[in-house]
């Protein structure tokens, strides 16, 4: 195969962000956790290389399993911080997803199956839609936390309820358009 | 159908309810967020979720196609929501043992469902002659944002006729026996004609057109041509399907066809009959006549040749003697392996068929040459002699063999089966 096979395939370039992002969320909860929590780089190094050896294998359920290292080790690194970490934990739970979505579809195309440009818009439309509401829901989680700032039952409460409106809202928005 | 839940749920649902439990009961907001996108999955995911799918529809564009096309099979949904996925599956023959190619790949395809009907077309390189059924399709519809999927099968038998790549043909192998039809094989006997025969003087009621004026000045008296007509044959396509072990009888029998398809056309593009009798664990026929639409017949007669094993002594004689019309040439497509077949062949020409032998090998001549153990060059020696002697005999009652393999040009083949006829009947005359 040539150079510029590798270079026009889309699959493994789709392979290779998606191992590009999820090794930089591993570097970056690595980095961002306190001394105190070593078990939080141990955990997203377990969760890279996991998701590396998924990807290698071509097993979507493993890539699917790596999510819970990976988020456990950007949990564990925030609960040492005092104050909740917002933005990072909004920016690495979609930066995870996508990685796990890219990874999937890099899979899918494994086979060579032919397909059509109205499967991949559809495709990206589901995972911009995901991503879009995901990133509105967090950051009215985030809004609200300004009105109790500490780590309480109320807080989490608060977002909670905001998260569940928000998608029922949503869902019942998105419903019509595939009926 | 039946409904899957796919990967996707599996993980939304795990991280969406470990992240909201450890969110509530641990007091961490951070959980929630982390795991937010993926519970927006699972509620969109979920929030479309439908409890039945519609079925599709398969429709094959195309049912006649050469070896190299594409069959175009087309699937059709109404009232159906999401992504799909289909995998086209020809019958087990539709292409070659083992064969792994990138034709294979525009079997399967993706698609989107979209305003809840789609149109997915696969295309399927047909690599294979035969009439194979391709109507059958796997399908999996993924319901939208993926967490559950439809699996299943549809179809119906669709038959598709793959036909042999056409050969043009130089030459057409000449009959000794002709019909009293005009056609476009030299008659021996004299009349209207264009070919040169003799001249002789004339007598009253010859046409003056016929005078040759040359003669006549050097003589005193008037002397017209005789010609020879063109007239047509009746034409025997008989091929062997009988199945010998230990041979790739497939190969055999797709030369065999191939050269019959050639042979066909030629000859009924000049207004002879053609027929065909398949003599194998089936006999075949299709009583001779010309036309497009005779070689439609002969052409799915011949796609539809089935290889069986079959040891009993049949009694071919009687068969042949029904079947063939007098007087006809009988060319016999085989690779002289079966002796129920090399009988049959003297049999008709000790019933006055004219008869010429193609002989179909599909072994690869380097193949042979590049074996090294003695033994076996020695049984292939053993085996050449002995098929040597099958075709001895078949031209001692005047029947021509010539050989045919794989990647040898037709036309050849037939020259040389032309000589070796011209030959056989000098020395029957003889």
């Amino acid at each position: 195969m040539s150079l510029r096979y590798h270079l026009l395939d889309v699959g493994r370039l789709q392979a290779g962000v998606a191992l590009g992002m999820a090794g930089t969320i591993a570097t970056v909860i690595a980095l961002t956790s306190s001394s105190d929590t070593e078990v939080a780089g141990r955990l997203a190094l377990f969760g890279v290389v996991l998701f590396a050896i998924a990807l290698s294998l071509g097993s979507a359920r493993l890539v699917g399993i790596a999510t819970l290292p990976m988020l456990g080790a950007a949990l564990v690194a925030s609960v040492a911080v005092a104050e909740p970490a917002w933005v990072r934990s909004i920016v690495l739970g979609i930066g995870w997803y996508m990685a796990v979505e890219l990874a999937w579809d890099a899979i899918e195309r494994r086979d060579g199956v032919k397909r059509s440009s109205a499967f991949n818009d559809r495709r990206i439309d589901e995972v911009t839609t995901v991503v879009t509401l995901a990133l509105v829901i967090s950051t009215a989680g985030f809004l609200l936390s300004f009105l109790a700032p500490v780590r309480t039952v109320l807080v989490s409460g608060l977002v909670i309820i905001c998260l569940i409106a928000g998608l029922r809202l949503s869902t019942r928005r998105l419903q019509g358009e595939y009926e | 159908m039946t409904r899957h839940a796919t990967d996707r749920l599996l993980v939304a649902a795990t991280t969406s309810v470990a992240g909201v439990l450890l969110a509530v009961l641990g007091g961490m907001p951070e959980a929630a967020i982390l795991v937010a996108p993926w519970a927006v999955l699972l509620v969109l995911g979920l929030g479309n979720s439908r409890l039945e799918q519609s079925t599709p529809t398969v429709e094959v564009a195309n049912d006649r196609v050469v070896v190299g096309d594409e069959v175009e099979v087309s699937i059709s949904w109404t009232g159906a929501a999401g992504t799909a996925y289909v995998n086209c599956l020809p019958s087990g023959r539709f292409w070659p043992p083992n064969y792994e190619g990138d034709a294979r790949r525009g079997a399967q395809a993706h698609d989107a469902l979209a305003h809840g009907r789609a149109t997915i077309t696969c295309l399927l390189q047909a690599t294979r002659w035969g009439t194979h059924d391709v109507g059958r399709v796997e399908f999996a519809v993924t319901e939208p944002y993926g967490l559950f999927q439809w699996k299943g099968a549809a179809g119906q038998s669709t038959q598709v006729r793959v036909h042999p790549k056409p050969t043009e043909l130089q030459n057409l192998l000449a009959p000794w026996l002709v019909r009293r039809v005009t056609g476009a094989h030299r008659s021996k006997a004299t009349g209207r004609g264009v070919e040169y025969a003799d001249i002789r003087p004339y007598s009253a009621g010859d046409s003056l057109r016929d005078i040759n004026w040359r003669v006549s000045a050097r003589s005193s008296e008037l002397w017209v041509s005789l010609r020879h007509p063109d007239q047509a044959t009746d034409v025997i396509l008989l091929l062997d399907s009988f199945v010998e072990s230990d041979h790739d009888v497939h190969a055999v029998v797709g030369l065999a066809i191939e050269a019959a398809v050639a042979l066909a056309e030629s000859h009924l593009a000049v207004t002879d009959r053609v027929g065909l009798v398949g003599l194998g664990g089936l006999v075949r026929w299709v009583r001779p006549d010309t036309g497009q639409l005779q070689l439609q017949h002969l052409i799915d007669a011949l796609l539809s040749t089935e290889l069986y094993a079959y040891v009993a002594n049949r009694n071919l004689d009687a068969i042949l003697a029904r079947m063939l019309p007098p007087r006809s040439f009988v060319v016999a497509l085989t690779p002289l392996l079966d002796d129920r077949f090399v009988d049959a062949l003297f049999v008709l020409a000790g019933h006055g068929h004219d008869v010429g032998v193609i002989e179909c090998d599909a072994a690869d001549p380097e193949d042979d040459e590049s074996e090294a153990n003695d033994t076996l060059q020695l049984a292939r020696r053993f085996w050449e002699a002995d098929r040597q002697v099958v075709r001895d005999r078949l031209a001692a009652h005047g029947v021509a063999v010539a050989g045919w393999r794989k990647g040898r040009q037709l036309d050849l083949t037939l020259e040389e089966l032309s000589r070796r006829r011209q030959r056989t009947v000098r020395a029957r005359r003889l």
